[in-house]
C-alpha cells in the first residue's frame, strides 16, 4: 500500500515527456519478454514433439518385433504339423509348452485340427480313449458353459486342457480369421489377440 | 500376460511419456483390445497400423506431459519473468537518469 502511495506520488512528479517515455521504454520491455517468452515456449514444445516422435517410433518397433516373433512361432507350430505326419494333440502340446515358456507374452498355442462333421463320431472316439475321458466337440451356451457343439458342417476342437474340445470357430472373431484357411488342406498357422474381453 | 505385458515390454523406458492403445480390426469390425486411461485427448497423437496376418492392429501413441523438452518446464516462464524484470528495471533507470539530467539543466539556467 505504501509503495503503491509512493509510486503514485513519483509518477505524479514526472513531466509529461518523462511519463510517455517510461511508458514507451515500458512497452518495449513487455514486447521483449513477450516475444523471447513464445521463442522459448515454441522451442520447448519442437523438443518435446521431436523426443515424442522418437518414442512412438520405439514403441511401434518393438510391438512390430514382438509380433513377428509370435508369427515366427505359429508358422514354426504349422511347419512341424506339416512335416511330421500325423502329429498327436498331446505331443503338439509339449512343443507349445516350450514356446510359452520361451515367449511370456504368448498365452496359449494350441492345436487345432479341422474335422469334418462326418468324422466328428470317429474324432470324439479317439480323444476319448487318447485321454481317457468323456470327450466331445463343444461350444458355449448362452450362460458361458461349455455343452456338446451343435452339428455343423465343420470343427476346429481346442486341444488345451482348459478349453478342451471349444469348437473356435463358434467365437465370431476368431471364425473370421480361419475363413481363409478353409479352402485348401494344409495347415495354416493363425495368431490371435486376446483381450480381457475375450474368453 | 497377454496384450499387456507386450505394451508393457513394448514401454519398458517410455512408460510416462506415452500412453497407448490399440485397436484390433477383424472382418472390418475395430475392437480396442488395450486402452491405458486417457485424460490427454487433446494431446499429440501418433498412429501405426501393424499387420498379423489377416488381422490389423491400429496403435496409437498419444503424448504424456512427462514428455521432457530442451529445458526444465519452468523455464519458459522464469525467463520470461526475468526478461521483463530486467527490461523494466532499465527503463526506470534510464527514465529516472534522463528526468535527473534534464531537472539538472534547468536548474543550470536558472542559476545562470
Amino acid at each position: 500500500m505504501r509503495l503503491m502511495m509512493r509510486l503514485t506520488n513519483w509518477w505524479n512528479h514526472q513531466s509529461k515527456v518523462d511519463r510517455r517515455l517510461l511508458v514507451g521504454i515500458l512497452s518495449v520491455a513487455f514486447l521483449i519478454s513477450a516475444v523471447s517468452s513464445w521463442s522459448i515456449f515454441e522451442a520447448q514444445s519442437r523438443e518435446r514433439e521431436r523426443v515424442f516422435q522418437a518414442i512412438s517410433s520405439a514403441v511401434f518397433e518393438r510391438l512390430e518385433l514382438t509380433i513377428d516373433s509370435w508369427i515366427a512361432q505359429g508358422e514354426s507350430g504349422r511347419d512341424l504339423i506339416q512335416i511330421s505326419d500325423g502329429i498327436s494333440g498331446q505331443r503338439y502340446w509339449l512343443f507349445s509348452q516350450h514356446l510359452i515358456e520361451s515367449y511370456p507374452v504368448m498365452k496359449a498355442v494350441d492345436y487345432m485340427p479341422r474335422v469334418l462333421d462326418s468324422d466328428r463320431a470317429d474324432y470324439e472316439r479317439e480323444q476319448s480313449l487318447e485321454l481317457g475321458i468323456e470327450y466331445s466337440i463343444r461350444e458355449f451356451d448362452e450362460n458361458g458353459n461349455l455343452v456338446t457343439a451343435g452339428q455343423r458342417a465343420e470343427y476346429y476342437p481346442a486341444s488345451d486342457a482348459r478349453l478342451r474340445g471349444w469348437d473356435i470357430a463358434t467365437d465370431p472373431n476368431i471364425g473370421q480369421i480361419l475363413d481363409p484357411t478353409r479352402g485348401h488342406h494344409d495347415p495354416a498357422g493363425a495368431i490371435y489377440p486376446f483381450s480381457a474381453r475375450s474368453r | 500376460m497377454g496384450i499387456t505385458a507386450l505394451v508393457d515390454q513394448a514401454t519398458m523406458d517410455s512408460q510416462e511419456f506415452v500412453a497407448v492403445q490399440i485397436e484390433s480390426i477383424v472382418g472390418g469390425q475395430p475392437t480396442i483390445i488395450y486402452s491405458h486411461e486417457l485424460n490427454h485427448a487433446d494431446n499429440p497423437s501418433l498412429n501405426r497400423t501393424i499387420e498379423i496376418q489377416d488381422t490389423e492392429w491400429n496403435v496409437a501413441t498419444t503424448m504424456l506431459v512427462g514428455v521432457p523438452g530442451r529445458w526444465p518446464d519452468q523455464f519458459p516462464a522464469i525467463v520470461s519473468i526475468s526478461i521483463f524484470l530486467a527490461s523494466a528495471l532499465v527503463a526506470f533507470t534510464t527514465s529516472t537518469i534522463i528526468s535527473q539530467r534534464r531537472e539538472a539543466l534547468a536548474q543550470a539556467d536558472e542559476v545562470r
